[in-house]
């Protein structure tokens, strides 16, 4: 017995030894002898599909990295290592191989990790020709130029999109407000305030929640840009701005007067994501896949429908821009197959592949080439037309230092939403550590 | 025949120095030189003092250093003395009811801390359990000081279990005779447990009062995982502001130097706190 529990656990011990540093190679014959080192988050953040797109359940999928090696690179035609970076939405894994001289040759993540590189102590320029830079969506260039050159090429973006219980607000008769998707603030109160006239408190017009960075954009964004506030512009703070404090008192007034759900501060993204579900909240930040199908509310008492709208509009505000989340990916400037590198990197972002990924996940583009390829997904073309009427969001995604200031939002929303500190001083706060951070 | 013996005696303790010369002196050693250093996994720059001045400029640092005092303040002194008085009182009950208290205040020791993590946020839900007894709606994980006291609670109730069971094994061997001779004299139970049990059990007391000061000064797991030190810091420690620099941030230089000063601050009150049981004894 005690032999045999050795032996398990020598197993388990050499078995998790190679499950560590994961890497996976895509062999392809194609004239260039060497292999190229793809690095990737692998696992949880790419669904599971077929090399024909067809989705895989979860736990019928062989590995995190079959996405990238049965779809995405299954056209590429050298050979390709994929390492699976994914630690906790940190970068420490990939610092730790550029650290002992082993980076990849290219990095395709989320932008707000891959900034942290795009530069030029760490990638190396690339250089498009007009026809390509013009194919691309400006907004979705200016995060990834640095001193007006190119360090790395916008893939596809999630888009947080605002979505409102549609049968909620025509039982108390006011669904013709939700006609063209655009409404204003007043709309949304008088919306907010009949529905608790008719079913009491304990329904919400909203979920404002700050317990950590996890869905900021659903909980925040979508009202600073409501008032048309900024949080970043050109690489500094400006949430305190006029319309960045009115956006927040707003928010304020939303957790003080009952309109949000109580307890803010202590709430997450989950306490926002089964909102919905519930019932009992008018409207909530969330992705747009969410709408266009019924939602089965998670007592069984029946199905509503989401419908997606634009954040409710204050005084005198047009446009309200959408936080969106792009993936990039870079080349690093370690890398001996520079030429190779590019290569792979623009077949990773071509048009074809964008093209895939669009389709497979559901996600925005940032080449207008790409099309409408979600052709069969009206929630896709809802959210789509919203981006196209209002613009995008800076989340600050573009920083190389992005995920740091990030991490002051949330204590800066407690610390309004508990009554600790006032707006202003609450904005002054998160202005002076975060700007501490971004010129140190 | 002597320098034999003594040979033998380093290769014996050969690997015990190896293993703390690679695992304990060169990390700490490692820890102090990179507080000197603006040091990334990517690069190192020697920068002197400046990752200490900076702390004693940041506002959030120090009030980290303040709360991990007041987590210490509040949990050591209920974490030390009342297993004492759970021990003695099961001390008097039947085994078999001893064995049953000692397995119930141990189970939070054996499981997981985001299992633990998981039942609590279960129950301070704003509609769970606890307000529901209450009769009240407290946002125990969303405002302050409610977030404080609903961290203390969650670390007292994880981390009694093992000190009952101390206590307990150290109640055993008090000499019977001397509840046997007090009893002749007409002791009642709570003179026993005030004139034998009490200095009896101090020099333990002692010991656990140190390890406690230690252990919940170091309060992090709980913060992150009920919290994340939140709501505005009011539940940040010294040791996640640690892990936070270091790993969420990269800034290996500066969360060496949060612990160096972080060091420093324990061993002081650990020294101190020694040397008041040593003259108490």
């Amino acid at each position: 017995m005690k032999r045999i529990t050795i032996a398990l656990m020598l197993i388990l011990l050499v078995s998790s030894v190679w499950a560590t540093g994961k890497t996976e190679t895509v062999t392809q014959n194609g004239g260039f002898p060497g292999t190229l080192t793809l690095g990737v988050q692998g696992g949880d953040r790419q669904a599971g599909f077929d090399k024909n797109g067809k989705f895989i359940p979860e736990d019928e999928r062989s590995d995190d990295l079959m996405y990238w090696r049965d779809l995405i690179l299954a056209g590429f035609p050298y050979n390709v290592e994929i390492r699976n970076y994914a630690a906790d939405s940190t970068t420490i894994k990939l610092d730790a191989d550029i650290a002992g001289g082993d980076a990849p040759d290219v990095y395709w993540d989320y932008l707000g990790r891959v900034n942290k590189y795009a530069n030029s102590k760490y990638a190396v320029p690339i250089n498009l020709t007009f026809e390509e830079l013009d194919d691309y969506l400006p907004s979705s260039l200016i995060p990834v130029m640095k001193d007006g050159e190119l360090y790395a090429l916008p893939g596809t973006f999630w888009a947080a999109i605002m979505v409102v219980n549609k049968t909620l607000i025509e039982s108390v008769g006011l669904g013709n407000i939700l006609a063209d998707r655009s409404w204003t603030i007043s709309e949304y109160l008088m919306v907010v305030d009949t529905v608790q006239q008719k079913y009491g408190d304990e329904y919400y017009g909203y979920v404002l929640f700050a317990a950590g960075t996890g869905g900021d954009y659903w909980s925040s964004f979508g009202w600073m840009s409501a008032f048309g506030a900024k949080l970043y512009d050109n690489g500094k703070i400006v949430v305190d701005s006029e319309e960045g404090i009115k956006a927040l008192e707003f928010m304020q007034l939303m957790n003080e007067s009952g309109i949000a759900m109580p307890g803010a501060a202590g709430l997450d993204y989950k306490a926002n994501l089964s909102a919905m579900v519930n019932g009992n909240v008018v409207a909530a930040g969330n992705s747009s896949n969410i709408a266009f199908t019924p939602l089965e509310l998670k007592d069984g008492s029946g199905f509503i429908e989401a419908y997606i709208m634009e954040w409710p509009r204050a005084p005198g505000i047009t446009e309200v821009p959408v936080a969106v989340g792009p993936d990039a990916g870079m080349v690093f400037a370690s890398t001996q197959h520079e030429l190779e590198s590019k290569e792979l990197l623009r077949y990773i972002n071509s048009t074809k592949v964008q093209q895939m990924i669009c389709k497979a996940n559901g996600r925005f583009a940032s080449r207008k080439s790409i099309g409408n390829v979600v052709k069969n997904n009206p929630a896709w073309i809802t959210a789509t037309d919203i981006i196209n009427r209002n613009g995008t969001f800076d989340t600050g995604v573009g920083l190389e230092k992005y995920s740091e200031v990030r991490n002051l939002w949330p204590p800066t929303l407690q610390a309004i939403f508990t009554g600790e500190l006032t707006v202003t001083e609450a904005i002054k706060r998160f202005k002076d550590e975060g700007t501490a951070i971004l010129e140190d | 025949m002597k320098n034999n013996n003594q040979l033998s005696a380093w290769l014996f303790l050969l690997p015990g120095i190896t293993f703390f010369l690679l695992f304990s002196a060169f990390p700490i050693f490692r820890s102090i030189q990179l507080s000197f250093y603006d040091a990334s996994v990517m690069s190192q720059k020697f920068i002197g003092l400046k990752n200490y001045i900076d702390i004693f400029h940041n506002e959030r640092i120090l009030n980290a250093f303040i709360n991990s005092g007041k987590f210490t303040l509040l949990i050591v002194p209920i974490v030390t003395f009342l297993p004492l008085v759970i021990a003695a009182i099961g001390y008097r009950m039947h085994k078999t009811l001893q064995t049953a208290i000692r397995f119930a205040y141990y189970i939070p020791v054996i499981s997981a801390g985001p299992i633990v993590t998981m039942v609590w946020l279960w129950l301070l839900n704003p509609n769970g359990l606890v307000n529901q007894i209450l009769g009240k709606q407290i946002f125990w994980l969303g405002s302050n000081p409610a977030a404080f006291f609903a961290i203390s609670m969650v670390v007292i109730s994880v981390d009694m279990g093992m000190t009952i069971i101390i206590y307990s094994a150290a109640m055993t061997t008090i000499d019977t005779e001397l509840f046997d001779a007090a009893k002749i004299d007409g002791c009642n139970d709570r003179q026993e447990d005030w004139y034998i049990t009490r200095p009896l059990m101090l020099p333990t007391v002692g010991f656990i009062f140190f390890i406690k000061i230690i252990g919940i000064s170091q309060i992090f797991l709980y913060p992150l995982l009920l919290t994340s030190g939140g709501p505005n810091y009011g539940t940040n420690t010294a040791v996640l502001e640690i892990y936070l620099q270091a790993f969420r941030y990269g800034k290996y230089g500066f969360a060496s130097a949060i612990g160096v000063l972080f060091a420093i601050a324990i061993g002081t009150v650990g020294i101190l706190q020694r040397k008041f049981f040593k003259e108490r004894q």
